[in-house]
Protein backbone atom coordinates (compact mmCIF):
# COMPACT_ATOMS: atom_id res chain seq x y z
CA UNK A 1 0.00 0.00 0.00
CA UNK A 2 1.29 3.38 -0.96
CA UNK A 3 -1.24 5.87 0.37
CA UNK A 4 0.20 8.46 2.71
CA UNK A 5 -0.42 8.19 6.40
CA UNK A 6 -1.03 11.93 6.59
CA UNK A 7 -4.50 11.38 5.14
CA UNK A 8 -5.56 10.35 8.63
CA UNK A 9 -6.05 13.46 10.71
CA UNK A 10 -6.06 12.57 14.33
CA UNK A 11 -4.58 13.73 17.55
CA UNK A 12 -2.45 10.62 17.89
CA UNK A 13 0.02 10.33 15.01
CA UNK A 14 -0.59 7.30 12.79
CA UNK A 15 2.79 5.68 13.57
CA UNK A 16 1.85 5.68 17.21
CA UNK A 17 -1.54 4.12 16.49
CA UNK A 18 0.23 1.50 14.44
CA UNK A 19 2.45 0.72 17.37
CA UNK A 20 -0.43 0.56 19.80
CA UNK A 21 -2.40 -1.73 17.52
CA UNK A 22 0.60 -4.04 17.27
CA UNK A 23 1.82 -4.06 20.84
CA UNK A 24 -0.72 -2.32 23.10
CA UNK A 25 -3.09 -3.80 25.63
CA UNK A 26 -6.71 -4.57 24.61
CA UNK A 27 -7.93 -1.27 26.04
CA UNK A 28 -5.17 0.69 24.32
CA UNK A 29 -5.98 -1.04 21.04
CA UNK A 30 -9.66 -0.18 21.41
CA UNK A 31 -8.89 3.47 22.12
CA UNK A 32 -6.50 3.71 19.21
CA UNK A 33 -9.05 2.25 16.86
CA UNK A 34 -11.71 4.59 18.17
CA UNK A 35 -9.46 7.59 17.53
CA UNK A 36 -8.90 6.32 14.03
CA UNK A 37 -12.59 5.71 13.37
CA UNK A 38 -13.57 9.09 14.72
CA UNK A 39 -11.16 10.91 12.49
CA UNK A 40 -12.35 8.86 9.56
CA UNK A 41 -15.91 9.85 10.41
CA UNK A 42 -14.90 13.45 10.71
CA UNK A 43 -13.57 13.52 7.20
CA UNK A 44 -15.92 10.85 6.05
CA UNK A 45 -13.12 8.81 4.66
CA UNK A 46 -13.17 5.16 5.16
CA UNK A 47 -10.23 5.42 2.81
CA UNK A 48 -8.31 6.71 5.81
CA UNK A 49 -8.78 3.35 7.46
CA UNK A 50 -8.05 1.37 4.35
CA UNK A 51 -4.82 3.23 3.71
CA UNK A 52 -3.19 2.26 6.95
CA UNK A 53 -0.50 -0.22 6.10
CA UNK A 54 -0.97 -2.69 8.91
CA UNK A 55 -3.60 -5.31 9.50
CA UNK A 56 -6.35 -4.17 11.83
CA UNK A 57 -7.33 -6.81 14.35
CA UNK A 58 -10.15 -8.67 12.63
CA UNK A 59 -12.38 -8.66 15.67
CA UNK A 60 -12.48 -4.86 15.68
CA UNK A 61 -13.45 -4.51 12.04
CA UNK A 62 -17.09 -3.51 11.64
CA UNK A 63 -19.11 -6.10 9.79
CA UNK A 64 -22.67 -5.85 8.65
CA UNK A 65 -25.10 -8.34 10.04
CA UNK A 66 -28.50 -8.58 8.41
CA UNK A 67 -31.44 -10.65 9.59
CA UNK A 68 -34.68 -10.88 7.63
CA UNK A 69 -37.86 -12.17 9.26
CA UNK A 70 -41.18 -13.16 7.64
CA UNK A 71 -44.26 -11.88 9.51
CA UNK A 72 -46.53 -14.46 7.86
CA UNK A 73 -48.91 -11.72 6.60
CA UNK A 74 -49.89 -10.91 10.17
CA UNK A 75 -49.56 -7.58 11.94
CA UNK A 76 -47.27 -9.17 14.46
CA UNK A 77 -43.87 -7.87 15.45
CA UNK A 78 -42.53 -11.40 15.58
CA UNK A 79 -41.66 -13.51 12.60
CA UNK A 80 -39.77 -16.46 11.27
CA UNK A 81 -36.10 -15.99 10.33
CA UNK A 82 -35.86 -16.46 6.56
CA UNK A 83 -32.47 -15.06 5.57
CA UNK A 84 -29.38 -14.15 7.51
CA UNK A 85 -26.05 -12.56 6.72
CA UNK A 86 -24.09 -14.43 4.10
CA UNK A 87 -26.96 -16.56 2.84
CA UNK A 88 -27.84 -16.44 -0.85
CA UNK A 89 -31.06 -15.04 -2.36
CA UNK A 90 -34.29 -16.64 -1.22
CA UNK A 91 -36.18 -16.02 -4.45
CA UNK A 92 -38.81 -13.98 -2.60
CA UNK A 93 -38.41 -10.36 -3.80
CA UNK A 94 -39.52 -8.80 -0.49
CA UNK A 95 -36.95 -10.81 1.47
CA UNK A 96 -34.15 -10.22 -1.01
CA UNK A 97 -34.85 -6.52 -1.50
CA UNK A 98 -34.91 -5.99 2.27
CA UNK A 99 -31.59 -7.84 2.55
CA UNK A 100 -29.88 -6.01 -0.33
CA UNK A 101 -31.33 -2.61 0.61
CA UNK A 102 -30.18 -2.91 4.22
CA UNK A 103 -26.74 -3.84 2.86
CA UNK A 104 -26.57 -0.82 0.55
CA UNK A 105 -27.63 1.44 3.40
CA UNK A 106 -25.04 -0.02 5.79
CA UNK A 107 -22.43 0.49 3.04
CA UNK A 108 -23.31 4.16 2.54
CA UNK A 109 -23.05 4.84 6.26
CA UNK A 110 -19.81 2.93 6.68
CA UNK A 111 -17.96 3.67 3.45
CA UNK A 112 -18.84 7.35 3.29
CA UNK A 113 -19.40 8.42 6.90
CA UNK A 114 -17.40 5.80 8.79
CA UNK A 115 -20.50 4.81 10.74
CA UNK A 116 -20.80 1.27 12.08
CA UNK A 117 -24.51 0.52 11.62
CA UNK A 118 -27.56 2.30 13.01
CA UNK A 119 -26.18 2.82 16.53
CA UNK A 120 -22.54 3.15 15.40
CA UNK A 121 -21.84 0.12 17.57
CA UNK A 122 -22.48 -2.60 15.04
CA UNK A 123 -26.18 -3.15 15.72
CA UNK A 124 -27.72 -5.98 13.69
CA UNK A 125 -29.96 -4.80 10.88
CA UNK A 126 -33.28 -6.54 11.41
CA UNK A 127 -36.08 -6.40 8.85
CA UNK A 128 -39.58 -7.82 9.05
CA UNK A 129 -41.27 -8.36 5.68
CA UNK A 130 -44.77 -9.52 4.63
CA UNK A 131 -46.20 -7.57 7.54
CA UNK A 132 -50.01 -7.67 7.58
CA UNK A 133 -52.41 -8.06 4.71
CA UNK A 134 -53.03 -5.11 2.45
CA UNK A 135 -50.66 -3.09 4.60
CA UNK A 136 -49.71 0.03 2.61
CA UNK A 137 -46.80 1.13 4.73
CA UNK A 138 -43.26 0.71 6.00
CA UNK A 139 -41.97 1.92 9.34
CA UNK A 140 -39.13 1.84 11.85
CA UNK A 141 -40.40 0.45 15.17
CA UNK A 142 -37.45 1.62 17.25
CA UNK A 143 -35.46 -1.59 16.68
CA UNK A 144 -36.17 -2.82 13.19
CA UNK A 145 -37.59 -2.06 9.78
CA UNK A 146 -41.09 -3.32 9.00
CA UNK A 147 -42.49 -3.61 5.47
CA UNK A 148 -45.99 -4.25 4.18
CA UNK A 149 -46.82 -5.83 0.83
CA UNK A 150 -49.01 -2.95 -0.34
CA UNK A 151 -52.06 -4.13 -2.26
CA UNK A 152 -50.60 -7.38 -3.53
CA UNK A 153 -53.62 -9.23 -2.06
CA UNK A 154 -56.08 -7.34 -4.31
CA UNK A 155 -56.96 -8.07 -7.95
CA UNK A 156 -54.41 -6.30 -10.15
CA UNK A 157 -56.82 -3.69 -11.50
CA UNK A 158 -57.65 -2.48 -7.96
CA UNK A 159 -54.11 -2.13 -6.68
CA UNK A 160 -52.56 1.22 -5.78
CA UNK A 161 -49.37 0.24 -3.94
CA UNK A 162 -46.78 -2.39 -4.62
CA UNK A 163 -44.59 -3.90 -1.90
CA UNK A 164 -42.70 -1.37 0.21
CA UNK A 165 -39.27 -2.95 -0.26
CA UNK A 166 -39.40 -2.18 -3.97
CA UNK A 167 -37.47 1.11 -3.71
CA UNK A 168 -34.05 1.08 -2.03
CA UNK A 169 -34.53 4.65 -0.80
CA UNK A 170 -37.49 3.49 1.33
CA UNK A 171 -35.13 1.07 3.07
CA UNK A 172 -32.55 3.82 3.51
CA UNK A 173 -35.32 6.07 4.81
CA UNK A 174 -36.42 3.61 7.49
CA UNK A 175 -32.88 2.82 8.65
CA UNK A 176 -32.11 6.51 8.86
CA UNK A 177 -34.99 6.88 11.34
CA UNK A 178 -32.87 4.52 13.43
CA UNK A 179 -29.74 6.66 13.00
CA UNK A 180 -31.71 9.78 13.97
CA UNK A 181 -33.02 7.94 17.03
CA UNK A 182 -29.42 7.40 18.20
CA UNK A 183 -28.14 10.85 17.17
CA UNK A 184 -30.10 14.12 16.94
CA UNK A 185 -33.26 12.43 18.32
CA UNK A 186 -35.36 14.96 16.44
CA UNK A 187 -38.82 15.03 18.01
CA UNK A 188 -41.35 13.58 15.64
CA UNK A 189 -43.74 16.50 15.34
CA UNK A 190 -43.78 19.96 13.82
CA UNK A 191 -40.58 21.30 12.25
CA UNK A 192 -38.21 18.97 14.13
CA UNK A 193 -40.39 16.10 12.90
CA UNK A 194 -40.29 17.39 9.33
CA UNK A 195 -36.47 17.57 9.66
CA UNK A 196 -36.49 13.98 10.96
CA UNK A 197 -38.47 12.97 7.85
CA UNK A 198 -36.24 15.04 5.59
CA UNK A 199 -33.03 13.40 6.89
CA UNK A 200 -34.62 10.02 6.18
CA UNK A 201 -35.47 11.03 2.61
CA UNK A 202 -32.05 12.62 2.07
CA UNK A 203 -30.00 9.61 3.18
CA UNK A 204 -32.51 7.24 1.56
CA UNK A 205 -31.99 9.02 -1.73
CA UNK A 206 -28.20 8.99 -1.24
CA UNK A 207 -28.32 5.21 -0.86
CA UNK A 208 -30.08 4.98 -4.21
CA UNK A 209 -27.79 7.52 -5.89
CA UNK A 210 -24.72 5.61 -4.74
CA UNK A 211 -26.10 2.27 -5.94
CA UNK A 212 -26.78 3.83 -9.35
CA UNK A 213 -23.53 5.82 -9.33
CA UNK A 214 -25.49 8.99 -10.09
CA UNK A 215 -24.18 12.49 -9.58
CA UNK A 216 -26.49 15.09 -8.03
CA UNK A 217 -27.41 16.27 -11.50
CA UNK A 218 -28.06 12.78 -12.84
CA UNK A 219 -30.13 11.64 -9.86
CA UNK A 220 -33.95 11.64 -10.00
CA UNK A 221 -34.35 12.73 -6.33
CA UNK A 222 -37.55 10.68 -6.12
CA UNK A 223 -38.64 8.84 -3.00
CA UNK A 224 -40.53 5.60 -3.48
CA UNK A 225 -40.24 5.35 -7.22
CA UNK A 226 -41.98 2.18 -8.42
CA UNK A 227 -44.22 1.86 -5.38
CA UNK A 228 -47.34 2.89 -7.33
CA UNK A 229 -48.89 0.38 -9.72
CA UNK A 230 -49.67 1.46 -13.29
CA UNK A 231 -53.25 2.20 -12.11
CA UNK A 232 -51.95 5.38 -10.46
CA UNK A 233 -50.94 8.57 -12.21
CA UNK A 234 -47.71 9.18 -10.36
CA UNK A 235 -44.02 8.42 -10.51
CA UNK A 236 -43.22 8.27 -6.79
CA UNK A 237 -44.37 9.29 -3.31
CA UNK A 238 -42.22 12.41 -3.03
CA UNK A 239 -39.89 14.51 -5.15
CA UNK A 240 -37.06 16.26 -3.32
CA UNK A 241 -36.14 18.21 -6.43
CA UNK A 242 -39.67 19.40 -7.07
CA UNK A 243 -41.91 18.80 -4.05
CA UNK A 244 -45.59 18.59 -4.97
CA UNK A 245 -45.07 16.93 -8.36
CA UNK A 246 -44.63 13.24 -7.50
CA UNK A 247 -48.24 12.25 -8.25
CA UNK A 248 -51.55 13.69 -9.38
CA UNK A 249 -54.27 11.09 -9.38
CA UNK A 250 -58.09 11.15 -9.35
CA UNK A 251 -58.26 8.87 -6.30
CA UNK A 252 -55.19 10.00 -4.34
CA UNK A 253 -55.31 13.67 -5.25
CA UNK A 254 -52.22 15.74 -5.92
CA UNK A 255 -48.91 15.40 -4.09
CA UNK A 256 -49.38 18.03 -1.34
CA UNK A 257 -45.71 18.64 -0.43
CA UNK A 258 -44.54 22.25 -0.28
CA UNK A 259 -41.05 23.21 -1.44
CA UNK A 260 -40.99 26.72 0.03
CA UNK A 261 -41.73 28.34 3.40
CA UNK A 262 -44.45 30.44 1.73
CA UNK A 263 -46.43 27.20 1.29
CA UNK A 264 -45.65 25.71 4.73
CA UNK A 265 -48.64 23.62 5.83
CA UNK A 266 -50.04 24.28 9.27
CA UNK A 267 -51.94 21.21 10.39
CA UNK A 268 -52.39 18.94 13.38
CA UNK A 269 -52.61 15.82 11.18
CA UNK A 270 -49.58 13.63 10.62
CA UNK A 271 -47.88 15.02 13.74
CA UNK A 272 -48.03 18.49 12.27
CA UNK A 273 -47.48 17.49 8.65
CA UNK A 274 -44.08 15.87 9.10
CA UNK A 275 -44.37 14.05 5.75
CA UNK A 276 -45.54 17.23 4.04
CA UNK A 277 -43.28 20.02 5.29
CA UNK A 278 -40.22 17.81 4.94
CA UNK A 279 -40.35 18.88 1.29
CA UNK A 280 -38.89 22.25 2.31
CA UNK A 281 -35.57 21.09 3.92
CA UNK A 282 -35.30 18.24 1.41
CA UNK A 283 -35.41 20.68 -1.48
CA UNK A 284 -32.79 22.86 0.27
CA UNK A 285 -30.52 19.81 0.31
CA UNK A 286 -31.17 19.07 -3.37
CA UNK A 287 -30.39 22.65 -4.40
CA UNK A 288 -27.19 22.64 -2.33
CA UNK A 289 -26.00 19.28 -3.70
CA UNK A 290 -26.80 20.25 -7.28
CA UNK A 291 -24.97 23.55 -6.84
CA UNK A 292 -21.84 21.86 -5.48
CA UNK A 293 -21.95 19.23 -8.23
CA UNK A 294 -20.47 15.74 -8.28
CA UNK A 295 -21.78 12.99 -6.03
CA UNK A 296 -24.23 14.36 -3.47
CA UNK A 297 -22.95 12.10 -0.68
CA UNK A 298 -19.40 13.44 -0.91
CA UNK A 299 -19.92 17.01 0.25
CA UNK A 300 -23.56 17.95 0.83
CA UNK A 301 -24.17 14.51 2.39
CA UNK A 302 -21.14 14.94 4.59
CA UNK A 303 -22.29 18.35 5.86
CA UNK A 304 -25.82 17.12 6.60
CA UNK A 305 -24.45 13.97 8.27
CA UNK A 306 -22.34 16.05 10.61
CA UNK A 307 -25.42 18.11 11.45
CA UNK A 308 -27.42 14.97 12.26
CA UNK A 309 -24.65 13.45 14.35
CA UNK A 310 -23.61 15.88 17.03
CA UNK A 311 -25.01 19.26 16.14
CA UNK A 312 -28.79 19.19 15.82
CA UNK A 313 -30.88 18.42 18.88
CA UNK A 314 -34.37 17.17 19.63
CA UNK A 315 -36.19 20.47 19.25
CA UNK A 316 -34.27 21.99 16.32
CA UNK A 317 -36.47 23.89 13.86
CA UNK A 318 -35.81 24.75 10.19
CA UNK A 319 -34.10 28.08 10.92
CA UNK A 320 -31.75 26.60 13.52
CA UNK A 321 -30.97 23.66 11.25
CA UNK A 322 -30.16 26.01 8.37
CA UNK A 323 -27.86 28.13 10.57
CA UNK A 324 -26.05 25.10 12.00
CA UNK A 325 -25.62 23.44 8.60
CA UNK A 326 -24.24 26.73 7.22
CA UNK A 327 -21.68 26.89 10.05
CA UNK A 328 -20.66 23.26 9.51
CA UNK A 329 -20.06 23.98 5.81
CA UNK A 330 -17.81 26.85 6.88
CA UNK A 331 -15.87 24.66 9.31
CA UNK A 332 -15.43 21.89 6.76
CA UNK A 333 -14.76 23.83 3.60
CA UNK A 334 -14.02 27.37 4.76
CA UNK A 335 -16.14 30.45 5.28
CA UNK A 336 -17.18 31.87 1.93
CA UNK A 337 -16.28 28.61 0.17
CA UNK A 338 -18.28 27.38 -2.80
CA UNK A 339 -19.74 24.67 -0.56
CA UNK A 340 -20.87 27.13 2.09
CA UNK A 341 -22.39 29.39 -0.56
CA UNK A 342 -24.27 26.39 -1.92
CA UNK A 343 -25.73 25.68 1.53
CA UNK A 344 -26.82 29.30 1.80
CA UNK A 345 -28.38 29.20 -1.65
CA UNK A 346 -30.24 25.98 -0.86
CA UNK A 347 -31.92 27.41 2.23
CA UNK A 348 -32.52 30.82 0.70
CA UNK A 349 -34.35 29.33 -2.26
CA UNK A 350 -36.81 27.62 0.07
CA UNK A 351 -37.37 30.88 1.95
CA UNK A 352 -34.95 30.58 4.87
CA UNK A 353 -32.21 33.21 5.22
CA UNK A 354 -29.15 32.20 7.19
CA UNK A 355 -28.57 34.10 10.42
CA UNK A 356 -24.80 34.10 10.34
CA UNK A 357 -24.24 35.59 13.75
CA UNK A 358 -20.67 34.51 14.42
CA UNK A 359 -20.92 35.12 18.15
CA UNK A 360 -23.69 32.58 18.42
CA UNK A 361 -21.98 29.25 18.46
CA UNK A 362 -23.52 25.84 18.86
CA UNK B 1 -76.74 2.32 21.12
CA UNK B 2 -79.13 3.91 18.62
CA UNK B 3 -80.03 2.44 15.23
CA UNK B 4 -78.85 5.52 13.39
CA UNK B 5 -75.25 6.65 13.62
CA UNK B 6 -72.29 7.82 11.59
CA UNK B 7 -68.69 6.78 11.97
CA UNK B 8 -65.94 8.98 10.62
CA UNK B 9 -62.62 7.22 10.21
CA UNK B 10 -59.46 9.23 9.60
CA UNK B 11 -56.01 7.81 8.97
CA UNK B 12 -52.98 10.11 8.80
CA UNK B 13 -49.23 9.63 8.69
CA UNK B 14 -47.50 6.53 7.43
CA UNK B 15 -44.46 6.55 5.16
CA UNK B 16 -46.51 7.87 2.23
CA UNK B 17 -48.33 10.54 4.23
CA UNK B 18 -51.40 9.73 2.11
CA UNK B 19 -54.44 9.95 4.37
CA UNK B 20 -57.89 8.38 4.46
CA UNK B 21 -60.99 10.27 5.64
CA UNK B 22 -64.29 8.45 5.19
CA UNK B 23 -67.66 8.53 6.87
CA UNK B 24 -69.88 5.51 7.20
CA UNK B 25 -73.59 6.18 7.59
CA UNK B 26 -75.72 3.45 9.15
CA UNK B 27 -78.57 4.40 6.82
CA UNK B 28 -76.50 3.22 3.88
CA UNK B 29 -75.63 -0.15 5.37
CA UNK B 30 -77.46 -3.44 5.19
CA UNK B 31 -79.39 -4.34 8.34
CA UNK B 32 -77.01 -7.16 9.16
CA UNK B 33 -73.94 -4.90 8.94
CA UNK B 34 -75.59 -2.22 11.07
CA UNK B 35 -76.40 -4.81 13.69
CA UNK B 36 -72.82 -6.09 13.74
CA UNK B 37 -71.40 -2.56 13.97
CA UNK B 38 -73.75 -1.63 16.80
CA UNK B 39 -72.53 -4.63 18.73
CA UNK B 40 -68.89 -3.76 18.09
CA UNK B 41 -69.42 -0.20 19.27
CA UNK B 42 -71.31 -1.30 22.38
CA UNK B 43 -68.73 -3.94 23.26
CA UNK B 44 -65.90 -1.43 22.94
CA UNK B 45 -67.63 1.01 25.34
CA UNK B 46 -66.57 3.59 22.77
CA UNK B 47 -68.28 6.53 24.44
CA UNK B 48 -66.34 6.02 27.65
CA UNK B 49 -62.90 5.63 26.05
CA UNK B 50 -60.40 8.43 26.68
CA UNK B 51 -60.16 10.89 23.79
CA UNK B 52 -56.46 10.36 23.36
CA UNK B 53 -54.59 7.16 23.91
CA UNK B 54 -50.85 7.53 24.36
CA UNK B 55 -49.95 9.45 21.24
CA UNK B 56 -46.18 9.14 21.48
CA UNK B 57 -45.31 9.56 17.83
CA UNK B 58 -43.56 6.73 16.05
CA UNK B 59 -41.79 7.28 12.72
CA UNK B 60 -44.04 6.42 9.78
CA UNK B 61 -46.74 4.76 11.86
CA UNK B 62 -50.36 5.47 11.03
CA UNK B 63 -52.44 7.61 13.37
CA UNK B 64 -56.17 6.98 13.60
CA UNK B 65 -59.09 9.15 14.64
CA UNK B 66 -62.59 7.74 15.05
CA UNK B 67 -65.63 9.98 15.50
CA UNK B 68 -68.99 8.36 16.25
CA UNK B 69 -72.13 10.45 16.22
CA UNK B 70 -75.53 9.24 17.16
CA UNK B 71 -78.64 11.08 18.29
CA UNK B 72 -77.48 13.56 20.92
CA UNK B 73 -74.07 11.99 21.41
CA UNK B 74 -70.69 12.48 19.80
CA UNK B 75 -67.32 11.11 20.82
CA UNK B 76 -63.84 11.23 19.30
CA UNK B 77 -60.97 8.86 20.02
CA UNK B 78 -57.42 9.26 18.69
CA UNK B 79 -54.57 6.77 18.87
CA UNK B 80 -51.49 5.52 17.05
CA UNK B 81 -51.28 2.23 15.19
CA UNK B 82 -48.69 1.33 17.81
CA UNK B 83 -51.22 1.69 20.63
CA UNK B 84 -54.68 0.65 19.47
CA UNK B 85 -56.92 0.37 22.56
CA UNK B 86 -57.52 -3.38 22.98
CA UNK B 87 -61.29 -2.89 23.16
CA UNK B 88 -61.23 -1.18 19.75
CA UNK B 89 -59.26 -3.85 17.86
CA UNK B 90 -62.30 -5.40 16.10
CA UNK B 91 -63.83 -2.07 15.17
CA UNK B 92 -60.50 -0.77 13.84
CA UNK B 93 -59.99 -3.92 11.77
CA UNK B 94 -63.47 -3.48 10.31
CA UNK B 95 -62.92 0.22 9.54
CA UNK B 96 -59.54 -0.34 7.91
CA UNK B 97 -61.01 -2.94 5.58
CA UNK B 98 -64.18 -0.93 4.92
CA UNK B 99 -62.34 2.30 4.05
CA UNK B 100 -59.46 0.75 2.15
CA UNK B 101 -58.53 2.65 -0.98
CA UNK B 102 -59.02 0.67 -4.15
CA UNK B 103 -58.91 1.58 -7.81
ZN1 LIG C 1 -40.29 8.36 7.75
Amino acid sequence: MTAPHQSVMCVIPPYMIENILKHGTQIQKKRALKALTMSAQFRGRRQALMNISFPLPRILQPLKHRLIYHAGFKESIRGRLVRKEGEGPSGDPAIDEAYDGAGHTWDLYYDVFGRNSVDNKGMHLVSLVHYGKGYDNAFWDGEKMVYGDGDEDLPEEERIFRRFTIAVDIIGHELTHGVTQYEARLEYHGQSGALNESFSDIFGSLVKQRVLNHTATEADWLIGQGIFTSNVNGKAIRSMKSPGTAYDDPLLGKDPQPGHMADYIKTTSDNGGVHLNSGIPSRAFYICADEIGGYAWEKAGQIWYRALCGRLSAGTDFQEAADIIFRIAGEEYGNGSKEQDAVKKGWEEVGISIRSDKKKSI
Amino acid sequence: MEDQFTIRFERTGGFTGIGIDKTIDSLQLKKQETKMLKEMISNSHFFSLPARESMKPHPDRFSYKITIETRGRKHVVEFSQASVPPRLKDLVRYLIEKTRMKK
